[in-house]
């Protein structure tokens, strides 16, 4: 069958050209597209280290001078530090609120904030300038504020919540990518690390990797605390709250009432409640800032393009073939084979045709990756080093799988739009096929 | 030809819609980004100043990099250029925080407003249609006079009326005169729109920049020129300003990103850090548009060298009794055409279709950043149904049509004649 198959498709070169020439176009431009969806997507997959459902952040706005509702008597810092402790009651003791945090300046997945540093396993190492880039989270541990238990960060070895300690003064929490980057492992409890100034810190725990952006890779991160909140102008800013509901609570029954009975009491000296957004609105937002949301919009309108053009194309194309073989399937038909061996032979051909023309394409595509690069995903930082266990990393692995994504689509659809024809043309009775010899 | 091709028919109509709506589709995002549309007619004369770089002079790695520049610099060392007819300072505050300009109503709520903090100029670098009252001035400006511009539809929705001029508004908790009311703006002009106007020195955070006599800042600038042929002299003496001021600068050194940018140019620095070239711009919409092209053509492409096939012996009987293969390839051509038309119509509606039901999103489609996402965009009559659109959406049917029929054509019409007619044997 093939032999007949291969003597077709060249006797029909002209004709076959065309659809051959679409196809080569439709490999490259396809390949291309799919390639940010595929990374995009593989991104998004990679574990966060944190939960986010049932996570709140509670934002507070400030009245600034110029405003009618503005307070000069409330101005004094200890008590706009008193009004947020009193915040921070009010919201620890909501009973839907299993617990809660405060982050400092925005450190909550998807944030707009980003801080980071550099971080030194020796003294040694400072004098050498041998550093590892990190990001910093820093939370306020005032009134039973415990960060772990509301992000649902996990101790990478036993994959229980990590435990507040006792005294955090000098304590800090790594993430497993910055343990081994510093250490080379993750028994790094109690060791101590080092900032550029020569100060030190000691590792309390290790959680699992976390990405600050969903469409990011994990970036090394240390979690670090705050004794007391600071009094400033910007503390609304500064300090955010992170709640955790109960289980089992009601999103948007919570919603409803925080904003009708909670929201009143917000209102305190200058301090007012700005938004009550859920971690995965927050998101959503970023997303739609960052462009993520378009891209993806954008690659999916055109990958659907490509689609319809590449069927629209093997549907006409099968057709115009078929009704000139009607001969040739009335001889086949009257020579006894199935219709399903005539479908068969068309598909085939069809396959062989995306196949051919998908490989011819591969070493064009490779070297214009080779050249141009692949789709990347955010690093979640200014200073990455990549893990490559995660296949966007590797250039082999990423481009095996959108060769193959690409491949599988091509292939779908080109047998889509010809098995419409075929079946068409392979129910033809005999008889009617060959009317015309 | 269609009732007896209804399948070639069908997909050469889809396949050229297909091609002609995503074409239109571009088309459309970039006619409204660029051309002079309402309030912003004076498009073709503006220079815009947006992010600027902060760097440390004596160590690199000390820098700030800021979304604007500042109304110092608007104010004292650009006013005076003899180029420039008028300079806009637009602050549209930020989102990040969360926090919106708001409006008491009489009922003690609070609703939400988008404020745009302007100076006198601005009313002169874009076109408002004052449907009462008068924008407020450069004087009122600087005396921080507390006035304010606002929409029809906020006229209409805070006092019943779009005749509102003279009543008072309490903006962010402040009462504030309102001293005109222009026609609606939309969203897909972010720069200028807005639903209150208010002077930008009734801004805190704009004014304690002024302070400190900085450039880098959160105000966009927008400098007219007298004439779209003064912009050039008007960018080098805004370059010389530039210079100057960081020669004088003892601290920092300050990058402008190549900017001035023309306006349309402009529409493309989204991302804050970086300096974009006509050819990077350009690049990804060759591509698309490239694909958008070639691919439905060659789809066509195989069609059309089927039918010719067909037809070999007709063209062959019409050469035999003399005519040329310019004629023939006419021919043809005005055939396909009418199909690509036919095509091309429904690719402008589907166009349309797509740019309606993706308008709160479709404009930013390819922005690195997006400071206000979501919000409601409003596509005029004027920004869709105008002649460009029509026109543009003809020559891309024409050409779709040369580029799919042309070489089938020509390559069917090689044959000898004797050749042709001996295909109907």
């Amino acid at each position: 069958m093939f032999k007949i198959i291969f003597h077709q498709l060249w006797n029909q070169r002209r004709m076959n050209g065309w659809i051959f020439a679409e196809l080569l176009v439709v490999t490259f431009f396809l390949w291309i597209t799919v390639d940010p969806i595929c990374v995009l997507t593989g991104t998004r997959n990679i574990a966060p280290g944190y939960e986010s459902k049932g996570r709140y952040v509670v934002r507070l706005g400030t009245y600034q001078s110029s405003h009618g509702n503005y307070k000069e008597e409330s101005q004094n810092d200890s008590l706009r530090v008193s009004y947020y402790y009193h915040v921070a009651r009010l919201l620890r003791d909501l009973p839907e609120v299993e617990s809660y945090t405060i982050p400092v300046q925005l450190c909550f997945p998807n944030s707009m904030n980003w801080s980071g540093g550099q971080l030194f396993r020796d003294t040694a190492a400072i004098s050498e300038d041998k550093f590892v880039h990190h990001q910093f989270y820093s939370f306020v541990t005032i009134e039973g504020s415990n960060p772990f238990s509301t992000y649902g960060l996990k101790d990478v070895r036993t994959g229980e919540d990590l435990q507040m300690p006792e005294d955090c003064t000098n304590r800090v929490f790594v993430s497993e990518n910055l343990a081994r980057e510093l250490f080379g492992g993750i028994d790094v409890i109690g060791k101590k690390v080092y900032y550029s100034y020569k100060g030190a810190s000691e590792i309390a725990g290790v959680f699992a990797d976390y990405k600050h952006f969903d469409y990011g890779q994990p970036y090394a991160l240390m979690i670090s605390f705050e004794k007391e909140i600071v009094a400033n102008r910007w503390m609304h800013w500064r300090y955010p709250f992170v709640l955790k509901l109960k289980k089992g609570v009601e999103e948007k029954a919570f919603e409803a009432r925080f904003r009708k009975e909670i929201v009143p009491q917000l209102s305190i000296g200058n301090l007012y409640f700005s938004s009550l957004k859920k971690f995965s609105e927050i998101s959503n937002e970023y997303s739609e800032m960052t462009g993520t949301n378009n891209k993806y919009r954008l690659q999916y309108a055109l990958v659907a393009f490509v689609i319809l053009c590449i069927f629209l194309g093997m549907l006409g194309s099968f057709w115009i073939r078929c009704n000139a073989r009607r001969q040739e399937i009335g001889v086949m038909r009257s020579m006894g084979a199935s219709q399903q061996r005539i479908m068969i032979q068309f598909l085939v051909e069809a396959v062989m045709l995306v196949t051919v023309a998908f490989l011819c394409m591969l070493p064009v595509l490779f070297n214009y990756v080779y050249i141009n690069g692949m789709a990347t995903s955010l690093p979640g930082g200014t200073m990455p080093v990549l893990n490559s266990a995660y296949w966007m990393n590797n250039f082999g692995e990423h481009f095996g799988v959108v060769s193959l994504v690409t491949y599988l689509i091509l292939l779908v659809i080109s047998l889509l739009g010809t098995i419409i024809p075929v079946t068409r043309a392979s129910r033809v009775l005999p008889a009617e096929a060959l009317r015309d010899e | 030809m269609m009732k007896q091709h209804k399948l070639f028919t069908s997909i050469y109509v889809v396949g050229t819609g297909l091609s002609i709506a995503l074409i239109m589709t571009l088309f459309i995002i970039f006619y409204v980004k660029f051309t002079p549309i309402y309030p912003e007619y004076n498009r073709d004369r503006i220079l815009v100043i947006k992010s600027v770089k902060r760097v440390a002079k004596k160590n690199s790695f000390n820098w700030s990099l800021n979304h604007g520049t500042t109304y110092y610099m608007v104010n004292e060392l650009l006013k005076d250029l003899p180029h420039l007819e008028a300079c806009a300072a637009v602050f549209s505050g930020t989102s990040w925080a969360d926090d919106g300009d708001m409006i008491t109503l009489p009922d003690q709520r609070n609703l939400l407003v988008k404020a745009k903090y302007v100076n006198g100029d601005f009313w002169r670098v874009f076109t408002f249609q004052f449907l009462e009252g008068v924008p407020f001035t450069v004087e009122e400006t600087e005396a921080k006079e507390q006035l304010a511009v606002i929409s029809q539809s906020l006229s209409q929705k805070l006092f019943a009326t779009t005749s509102s001029v003279g009543e008072k508004v309490l903006f962010n908790g402040q009462a504030f005169r309102v001293c005109g009311v222009v026609k609606d703006v939309s969203n897909a002009t972010p720069e200028s729109a807005a639903e209150i106007w208010v002077p930008i020195t009734n801004n805190v955070g704009v004014m304690e920049s002024y302070t400190r006599d900085d450039v880098s800042g959160e105000v966009h600038a927008f400098l007219l020129a007298p004439t779209s042929a003064d912009k050039k002299k008007l960018r080098e003496e805004v370059l010389d300003v530039i210079n100057k001021y960081n020669q004088q600068n003892q601290v920092y050194e300050h990058e402008f990103f190549g900017q001035p940018d023309e306006y349309w140019f402009c529409t493309f620095r989204t991302g804050m850090d970086k300096t974009v070239t006509v050819w990077g711009v350009l690049k990804q919409y060759i591509y698309m548009l490239l694909a958008f092209l070639i691919i439905p053509a060659l789809n066509l492409s195989g069609m059309i060298s089927s039918r010719m096939e067909d037809r070999l012996s007709e063209l062959g009987v019409r050469k035999a009794y003399g005519a040329n293969n310019g004629q023939l390839i006419i021919q043809v051509l005005w055939e396909n055409l009418l199909l690509t038309g036919l095509g091309g119509v429904l690719g402008l509606l589907f166009s349309y279709l797509i740019v309606f039901t993706a308008s709160n999103w479709i404009l930013t489609l390819f922005d690195d950043f997006i400071w206000t996402p979501g919000e409601r965009v409003d596509l005029t009559f004027e920004m869709l149904f105008n002649p460009m659109i029509f026109i543009a959406s003809l020559l891309f049917c024409v050409l779709l049509n040369l580029v799919s029929s042309l070489i089938p054509t020509v390559w069917a019409l090689r044959n000898p004649i004797i050749q042709s007619i001996h295909t109907k044997r």
